[in-house]
């Protein structure tokens, strides 16, 4: 059984929407944010890619999002994004599941919670924080919100969580526990978060990302979300594609596809920690690029280079390598907008300690 | 589609009730429990509700001074080796091998160490361990490291389901063929973030726990983990080694209805006991006992009360909660061990705690050790964000 994308929906530091996504990716460039992070050296500025949720009102009335916080927004609205994307906002929800999969989890619900008792009492803990601390929050909330009674999962595993939690989504397909899976990333930006970050990585004011260079720590921080609706039906509702193999490894092991048959789009986000793992297994010939710059450094961000990977299959074209960065001439980089001529997209992600997962699609050939 | 079905070939436990899963077994047929306060943090609370610890000197020695890996971390390890073992298996028989990890947990998937937090919230440089520890202790990865696993790797983090989840998932696996052996279960901790979150939900006993009973309070926290080692049929076939259990049907659902408080007709539950069942090919009658979620929250306890009543009539149920706590993110595995030593013996132990039975509520749970019949048990689990989880296991004598 093969595995069908049929919405996908989409929030990050570029804005909101998959066609919003799709114009990004074509032009090269995104918006980052000012904010202000504390460090060991006083408070200073920095820029990150945060995503903004206002149009969730579109979908959800204003107090049912009242206690909701911005990790759950985010998730929510992806949701809603992808079933729109799908045509399916309307549909029966008793057959669809939910699978989530986020690297930190509710990290501003966690530190709120955290700070109704830290240099107070314990008993001033806040029960709405706590409940919205719990990693599965964004996909309760999903779930009580669209009315969705299928089995519903939240998976963490930091850098590997999306392809990790795909193997399940698509596991359930297939055991026909479910129609369609509301497949979602998510990870949110907060405060103890770009502490960490400056003091493990520092950061350099003007510094774009810069992912093909990858002995340079050029990483900057992201957030978002993004969903997919993904069914076992194929046909003229799949103009993205099919998810046909997907595989994780934490030990080191890395069994790379057929590198004729298909593009390559990079997990590599600036972090040099794991960059040098690219250069190790990237091959002259394999066709390269990656996106990372224009939706940040977290986690879960490999679920945006799927979607970037299914608006190429459902264009028939590749996008280029975002604006100023970098084109080490030892790759076969993507350099200009082109023609898609292999069959196969690897969404590739390496990350520390020898862990990698690769997601391949392909295009649906009987969606015409 | 014809599945192959997954089995269990070894187990492992560490938690309040004992240090290994045959100390647990031996303390709930004694009916012995240790709740006391918690002794590796202190709380502001008026009131030193009790906890259920796991016994630390029980943990691996090489574990115990390694400071970048957690508590959660070392308490799976520990739980892990334990079922390997029992399974027949040294760990340089596995290394390198196509063997997945699933794993459930809660505490173990956030960095919400207070020391650090509050360092940080002071103005100042917090030394970088905590964030490192954190970093290195994902349960799974933390496994498939110490094991050198190259299968699949996930961490379900699906709150007090999560790993009730993890041993369905990773049957799946087994059955899909996408490994021939899993290492699943569940590990978590206890924590001053927890302990306050559940209390300021008002649902924490500040004695120990009384699960079903009319005087029930609330729960009391516990830490823990439990391991099962998941095979298919070719595998343990090609090791020769029998069976203890066959998990026979992974039933999942969500209420869609409270972040933190189950649906009051515990229609999501229903549905997952009715899904695992339907999977199993197993009718309400043939199975012999019911390992309940039982917190001893008043509402957790009156929804499977009355979906016990009227999906199972007549089946005995017991918490084990009384005797280790709710160990969060590893309850559904502790507490599926022990539905499997339970099946091995045909008998169930008494649910500590409880004394009175309380009129509102249309099923009790036995009271005393009970023998009982049939070669199928039921394991469940409910979660905060109205996920139900429900597993039937066979016994692997059959």
């Amino acid at each position: 059984m093969e595995v069908y994308a049929q919405g996908i929906g989409i929030v990050g530091g570029f804005g909101t929407g998959i066609e919003t996504f799709s114009k990004t990716l074509a032009h090269g460039l995104s918006k980052k944010q000012n904010l202000t992070v504390k460090t060991p050296e006083g408070l200073r500025d920095m820029t990150a890619y945060l995503a903004d949720t206002s149009s969730l009102e579109a979908f959800v009335q204003k107090k049912t999002l009242r206690r909701m916080d911005h990790y759950s927004r985010m998730a929510l609205l992806g949701s809603y994004l992808a079933l729109e994307d799908a045509g399916a906002l309307d549909n029966d929800r008793s057959r669809l599941g939910i699978v989530v999969a986020s690297g930190y989890g509710a990290s501003r619900s966690t530190y709120a919670f955290l700070d109704s008792f830290i240099g107070g009492n314990d008993a001033f803990s806040s029960p709405t924080h706590f409940s919205n601390s719990v990693h599965n929050a964004a996909a309760a909330n999903i779930s009580i919100t669209l009315g969705v009674t299928g089995p519903c999962l939240t998976v963490t595993q930091f850098e590997m969580s999306v392809p990790s939690a795909l193997i399940s989504a698509i596991e359930w397909l297939k055991e026909e526990r479910v129609d369609k899976v509301l497949l979602g990333a998510v990870d949110e930006y907060c405060d103890l978060l770009g502490h960490c970050w400056y003091r493990l990585h520092g950061y350099r004011d003007g510094i774009g990302m810069d992912p093909l260079l990858f002995h340079e720590q050029t990483a900057i921080l992201g957030e978002g979300a993004v969903f997919f609706l993904l069914s076992h039906e194929g046909g003229a509702r799949t103009p993205y594609g099919k998810i046909i193999d997907v595989n994780i490894q934490c030990t080191g092991g890395f069994d790379c596809p057929d590198t004729h048959q298909a593009v390559f789009i990079l997990g590599a986000d600036g972090n040099k920690a794991w960059g040098h793992r690219y250069e190790k297994h990237l091959t002259e010939e394999m066709k390269v690029v990656a996106y990372t710059p224009l939706y940040g450094s977290f986690p879960s961000n490999m679920a945006f280079d799927m979607a970037a990977g299914f608006l190429s299959l459902r264009n028939q074209g590749l996008f280029p390598l975002p604006a100023g960065c970098s084109c080490p001439s030892s790759f076969n980089v993507i350099r200009e907008e082109q023609a898609l001529e292999v069959g196969k997209i690897c969404c590739l992600k390496l990350a520390g300690d020898g862990e990698s997962g690769i997601i391949t699609i392909a295009r649906d050939s009987s969606s015409g | 589609m014809k599945r192959s079905p997954a089995a269990i070939t070894g187990m492992g436990c560490i938690c309040g009730a004992g240090d290994t899963l045959g100390d647990c077994i031996d303390a709930l047929f004694q009916g012995s429990r240790n709740p006391s306060p918690p002794s590796r943090f202190t709380s502001s609370h008026g009131v030193s509700y009790p906890v259920f610890e796991a016994p630390e000197t029980a943990i691996r020695p090489e574990l115990k001074d390694i400071e970048h890996i957690s508590l959660t971390g070392k308490l799976a390890i520990t739980a892990a080796y334990e079922a390997l073992a029992n399974a027949g298996l040294e760990s340089h028989e596995v290394k390198g091998k196509k063997i997945g990890v699933c794993i459930g947990t809660t505490v173990g998937s956030v960095m919400n160490d207070i020391a650090f937090y509050a360092e940080f919230c002071n103005g100042g440089a917090p030394g970088l361990e905590a964030i490192n520890r954190f970093l290195r202790s994902n349960p799974a990865a933390l496994l498939a490291k110490e094991f050198g696993l190259t299968g699949p790797c996930q961490t379900v983090v699906n709150a007090c389901s999560s790993s009730t989840d993890a041993i369905g998932i990773a049957a799946s696996w087994v059955q899909s063929g996408r490994c021939d052996m899993v290492i699943a279960g569940g590990t978590d901790e206890l924590s001053r973030v927890t302990y306050n979150g559940f209390i300021s939900l008002m649902i924490t006993d500040e004695t120990p726990c009384k699960p079903f009973d009319r005087d029930r309070k609330g729960l009391n926290l516990g830490e823990g983990s439990a391991m099962l080692i998941l095979e298919s049929e070719q595998s343990w076939g090609c090791r020769k080694k029998n069976p203890r259990a066959i998990v026979l049907g992974y039933g999942s659902s969500s209420d869609a209805h409270h972040l933190t408080a189950p649906h009051p007709n515990g229609d999501g539950l229903r549905r997952a006991i009715s899904e695992a069942l339907n999977i199993s090919g197993a009718s309400p009658d043939s199975i012999a006992f019911v390992n309940a979620h039982g917190t001893g929250t008043p509402d957790n306890d009156r929804v499977e009360s009355k979906v016990f009543s009227e999906l199972l009539p007549g089946i005995p149920f017991v918490s084990t909660k009384g005797f280790t706590g709710h160990t969060l993110g590893a309850a559904g595995a502790i507490e599926a061990a022990f539905t499997v030593a339970c099946l091995e013996r045909s008998m169930i132990p008494g649910s500590a705690g409880f004394t009175n039975p309380d009129p509102d509520l249309p099923a009790t749970p036995v009271s005393i050790p009970t023998a009982v019949k049939g070669s199928m048990a039921i394991s469940q689990s409910l979660a905060f964000g109205g996920c139900n989880s429900v597993l039937i296991f066979g016994n692997g004598r059959e």
